[in-house]
């Protein structure tokens, strides 16, 4: 239910008070190895513990439209093992020397960290390094991380119920931009990948100069650099070129609508509305735009969808594309509602968002909670590391970590009601109807 | 030639410099020494009217946080259960002095995040706003007003989530575990419906406030840029006038592990993955002396991405994403649960259901029968002193240990010495708290997936039953499928109805069907061809190459290929060839002499079981458009009993008559699964017989 949902965020975010700065402070030193690796350096001694994290430049935007799912199956990939690593022992070294790892892939990068006692910098750097370098790229490992991931998207998307939403929207949403096809690629995709394809995939972005090198917590800055030297210096840069897609996307030009079927009891509403790249001056006048709908406890959707009985949940999903990309609502209906109703009421939030100013309470509560959102954010080591590579990865700039709030703070009611009018309009948007599979009897 | 000495001479260099910096990589690095781990001590205090305040300061974030955490034994839910959900959506919404929609306005206009709960309450924010976040924290605590209406906007929501639950299969599977494990004597136990929602009422959410919310019951946490003084302060200002009481404490029955394995299944339809899972109560209290030789046993076992269970069944067996497993103590009566990470249990590949199980408790039993190796016993414990470390970056752990010792009355330096039991246990602990609190042998295997999968999981039963439960958690008689008043031949005459009827059917002298399959990485060429009266070929080949051939002319059914030739004149594989080489076996079925058996309706299809002796062949013809959407052979080979799969897809006209462009084939038991998609069918282009050969 919806209150302890938010229960949970909290406890989430007050898991993160750790020793950083506030905004502005955080103090960081960067550099570049002659093969290109940028590497970030961000010293917080208040426990001994340290964050080794890398961000290749590479999403499901660049996989080839007949290969989709690529970059995510090779996330998987890259735990089997390398040179030096045997299969199966990535995990088990990392935790039996204390420390956890993961790694995501979005559609427009693939993160890996190791969270480590400070004491075991050397280890994750020396790792990293190998999977940078001679990961274990080889056919029994591809068969079985086939499988896993075949298994990972039955239980996110086919199973789940609406699992696949998001999919269906970005299919209709998109034509020929790579954004058109879901981060966890298709299943007849992924069994029928050759070595080949894996292996090119591997040699193309997988390289120093695609990549961003953070390391941040309990650590001497020299220790670092030195280390850093010994393990990544002799990797060779890439020498294939790195695809970047160029493709425009047109406008949508007109609202597509259309329903899907699915194991599912509640009808529900998801629209994705065409959004800008991230970065941009309307990027951010959308988010606060969101956040009117959908943030606090007298958010527009809240109050006018959950509040009034007709939606069980509403959700107002602002995603940063590198690329211009989407922007999502969704509610689910409550029991004995259909989607019309509920669809109707979104709309009718839409319209006035297009027509009229946010009032300015609403303008204060946006960036009070905006306020709130970065320095909290900013307690946690982790979300440090994530945001100052992803500043380098996008814009060459680690630095926007330190002036977040900047690009809020310089935005007006007038260009809230702009940025509504331009993008929050029907021929912008995709609308998307869940509805029950009908019965057999 | 100048030119190229310096380009050697460069290269040379180059090497030098590049053999310099050579790293030999093999050599794994070893740990840089170990730094001291530090445990700052909460400020605690205690208020007149018996609140308790912890406070962690922690300046470096212009954040604070509040939290108000009741220690209660409330009264079983009984026929409301529910109630305390309900209580916690609607507590907090309106108080004494503001509506709804000032609260939120209020809340919202500093940013900060505030709730309350039937736990308690809490709020988080920008210091700047600190003052206004108690104001209205503790107006929610010490002065709400419980509406109708919001109760009823609440009722309906939560009858919304059963809803959306219903629909989950990790829902159901979680809903089902609990209620079994812990029984509906004890609070966990209790199960929500749509019966006992209705039965809240304002009065019982007001019985429940005045009742249980009491300042001698609860403890204040506060966590961030504050002084203690700031703290002592705020306490007393905010909380200092809420009055004591007394509070009742309920005694509930403690659930028991199951004194043999049951086996419990959910049926959802047509299920792609089941969830399973494999859980009993445990007694494991905060505390326990063998706490963290449980700890190192479940890190072991099922403790992330280098457990026994997630190496076994989703690095060897790809079987599932991720399979975990916890020990969870409690207060009363600890858990020991399977996990898929994210709180329900793993989800797995349908066809695997048993198999997963079987693999779980044979790496439980080997917990028991065989020692941990000290290495894994090394790796264990750097991962749970690792986890330790990390989890005192946040503050807020230290206000929570401080709680934790409190609450379970234990020592004050618990914490402090956590590094030191854990660097203590041995093997043996190890093994032992294995045999004491592994018991699969006493355990509820709950399944949520496709009852077509119920006959793999008797086994694990003592009883060699499966038993069924509905969404209420009743047990139930296993579904049925819906009888229907059709004969086979009715069916079958739809079916020939709907394919094009008898005269379009004969009117098909030959077809040539030319189709692509994807097996296993490999794209495969393959063909049909059917030539009245009794002509018939199969061929399947990669890039030109024949892989596979079987040719029927009447007289003799012959395979040839890579596999070696193989030729019949008569017996089981000829009778099957011959019934096979026509427009539409199905048509002949009736005349073939086997056992033919109209099973009734499932899955929106008529079911019929034809019984060819070794093999058995079950057609599914969709009720609504009557075509073959579906069929299985069950054929016992030497290796066992195996299922075949076919399903029909993309029917399109060709020459009067339907095919289907699509066939999936599938083994499940071996998780093969073939896609065929038809490339080209062309009807009555006068084949000859000379090309079935």
């Amino acid at each position: 239910m919806t209150k302890k949902t938010l229960i949970l965020s909290i406890f989430v975010l007050i898991a993160g008070f750790t020793a950083t700065g506030q905004e502005g402070n955080i103090k960081f030193t960067e550099y570049d190895l002659p093969n290109g690796l940028h590497v970030i350096l961000y010293q917080d001694h208040s426990t001994p513990n340290v964050i080794t994290s890398l961000m290749y430049h590479v999403g499901s935007k660049n996989e080839d439209p007949e290969r989709t799912g690529f970059a995510h199956l090779f996330e998987h990939l890259m735990f089997e093992g390398s040179k030096h690593i045997n299969r199966g022992d990535f995990f088990k070294i990392v935790s039996s020397n204390g420390g956890e790892l993961n790694a995501t892939t979005s559609f427009d990068r693939t993160y890996y960290y190791e969270f480590m006692p400070a004491n075991q910098l050397e280890l994750a750097l020396w790792m990293e390094a190998e999977r940078m370098l001679h990961a274990n790229v080889d056919t029994i490992g591809v068969t079985t991380q086939k499988g896993v991931v075949i298994e990972e998207r039955k239980q996110v998307v086919d199973n789940a119920p609406y699992g696949t939403w998001m999919e269906e929207l970005n299919k209709r949403l998109f034509t020929v931009h790579p954004y058109r096809w879901h981060i966890i690629g298709s299943p007849e995709h992924i069994r029928n990948s050759s070595f080949e394809d894996v292996y090119n995939f591997y040699k193309t972005y997988y390289v120093p100069n695609n990549c961003v090198l953070v390391i941040a917590g309990d650590f001497e800055e020299s220790t670092a650099r030195e280390l850093v030297q010994k393990y990544f210096g002799d990797i060779p840069a890439g020498t294939t070129p790195i695809v970047r897609p160029t493709v425009v996307e047109p406008p949508l030009g007109r609202e597509v609508r259309d329903v899907v079927y699915d194991k599912i009891q509640l009808p529900a509403v998801f629209i994705g509305y065409r959004s800008p790249a991230m970065g941009t001056k309307d990027a951010y006048a959308l988010d606060l735009l969101t956040s009117v709908l959908s943030s606090g406890k007298s958010a527009r959707l809240k109050t006018n969808l959950d509040d009034k009985g007709l939606a069980m949940q509403t959700i107002a999903l602002n995603m940063e594309f590198e690329h211009p990309g989407a922007l999502y609502m969704v509610a689910i209906a409550n029991a004995g509602k259909t989607a019309e109703e509920i669809e109707n009421a979104m709309n009718i939030e839409m319209e006035r968002l297009c027509r009229e100013l946010v009032s300015e309470e609403e303008f204060q509560m946006v960036k009070a909670a905006k306020e709130f959102e970065v320095a909290s954010e900013l307690t946690s080591l982790f979300s440090v590391a994530n945001k100052l590579a992803e500043g380098q990865t996008y814009f060459k700039d680690a630095g926007r970590i330190n002036n977040q709030l900047e690009n809020y703070s310089q935005l007006t009611r007038e260009d809230l009601l702009n940025v509504a009018a331009k993008y929050l309009v029907k021929e912008n948007r995709v609308v998307l109807y869940f509805l029950p599979e009908p019965q057999n009897n | 030639m100048m030119k190229k000495i310096c380009n050697i001479i460069a290269l040379l260099f180059c090497v030098i410099v590049l053999h310099a910096q050579t790293v030999d990589r093999s050599i794994r690095p070893s740990a840089a020494p170990a730094k001291e781990i530090e445990i700052k001590d909460a400020q605690t205090f205690t208020l007149s009217n018996g609140l308790k305040v912890f406070v962690v300061e922690d300046h470096r974030a212009p954040i604070v946080y509040y939290s108000l955490q009741l220690d209660i034994k409330p009264a079983l839910e009984g026929d409301k259960a529910g109630m305390r959900d309900l209580f916690t959506e609607v507590i907090g919404t309106a108080t004494q002095t503001r509506t709804k929609e000032q609260l939120n306005k209020e809340i919202d206009m500093i940013g900060a995040r505030i709730n309350a709960s039937s736990r308690g309450g809490s709020a988080s924010g920008l210091k700047k706003y600190e003052s206004k976040m108690l104001e209205l924290l503790s107006d929610m605590m010490l002065y709400p007003v419980f509406s109708q209406e919001e109760l009823n906007l609440n009722k309906e929501k939560a009858r919304s989530a059963l809803e959306l639950i219903s629909s989950d299969a990790g829902g159901i599977g979680s809903r089902l575990s609990n209620t079994l494990v812990y029984g509906s004597q004890y609070p966990d136990g209790e199960i929500e419906t749509v019966e006992t929602i209705d039965n809240v009422m304002v009065a019982d959410l007001e019985h429940f406030y005045h009742t249980y919310f009491a300042p001698n019951v609860t403890r204040l946490v506060i966590v961030g840029s504050i002084t203690e003084a700031e703290a002592r302060a705020n306490a007393q200002k905010y909380f200092g006038q809420w009055t004591k009481r007394e509070v009742p404490v309920s005694k509930y029955v403690i659930p028991q592990a199951p004194p043999q394995t049951k086996v419990a299944m959910f049926h959802k339809e047509g299920a792609v993955q089941s969830i399973i899972n494999l859980t009993y109560p445990i007694d494991y209290k905060p505390g326990a002396p063998d706490a963290e030789a449980i700890s190192v046993a479940a890190t072991t076992l099922g403790g992330g991405m280098t457990g026994r269970l997630f190496l076994n069944l989703r690095e060897v067996h790809s079987y599932t994403y991720g399979a975990y497993c916890r020990l969870t103590e409690g207060e009363q009566v600890g858990l020991f649960s399977l996990s898929n990470g994210r709180g329900s249990g793993p989800s797995v590949k349908a066809a695997a259901t048993d198999s997963s199980l079987t693999q779980v408790i044979y790496e439980m039993n080997n917990m028991i029968s065989t020692p941990i190796t000290e290495e894994e016993l090394k790796g264990a414990k750097a991962f749970l002193a690792g986890y330790f470390g990390r989890s005192l970056m946040q503050s807020a752990t230290l206000a929570r240990y401080a709680v934790y010792i409190d609450k379970y009355n234990l020592p004050k330096d618990y914490f402090k010495n956590y590094l030191k039991r854990i660097e203590a246990v041995t093997v043996a602990d190890v093994q032992a708290a294995a045999k004491k609190y592994f018991t699969p042998e006493n355990a509820w295997i709950v399944v949520v997936g496709d009852k077509e999968h119920a006959d793999g999981l008797k086994p694990f039963a003592a009883d060699q039953t499966v038993q069924f439960y509905d969404f209420n958690v009743n047990a139930v008689a296993a579904p049925q499928t819906m009888t229907t008043d059709l004969s086979a031949e009715q069916i079958i005459n739809n079916y020939v109805k709907a394919i094009g009827g008898v005269e379009a059917i004969e009117a098909v002298k030959d077809f040539k069907i030319t189709a692509s399959m994807n097996a296993m990485g490999q794209n495969l060429e393959v063909v049909r061809m059917f030539k009245a009266p009794h002509y018939s070929l199969n061929s399947m080949g990669m890039s030109g190459m024949v892989i596979q051939k079987a040719v029927f002319d009447g007289v003799a059914y012959k395979i040839s290929g890579m596999a070696g030739n193989q030729e019949f004149t008569e017996g089981a594989e000829f009778e099957a060839a011959k019934a096979e080489t026509s427009v539409c076996p199905e048509m002949n079925l009736l005349k073939s002499g086997y056992a033919v058996t109209v099973k009734g309706i499932e899955n929106d299809a008529y079911i019929l079981e034809v019984d060819k002796g070794s093999t058995k062949t079950t057609y599914y013809f969709d009720v609504n458009t009557g075509l073959l959407s579906r069929q299985t052979n069950v054929v016992e080979t030497p290796q066992g009993v195996v299922q075949q799969v076919s399903e029909y897809e993309d029917y399109r006209l060709v020459g009067g008559i339907l095919f289907p462009y699509t066939v999936t084939q599938k083994v499940p038991s071996m998780g093969v699964e073939m896609k065929m998609v038809v490339k080209d069918i062309v009807v009555n282009t006068g084949l000859s017989a000379d090309e079935f050969k």
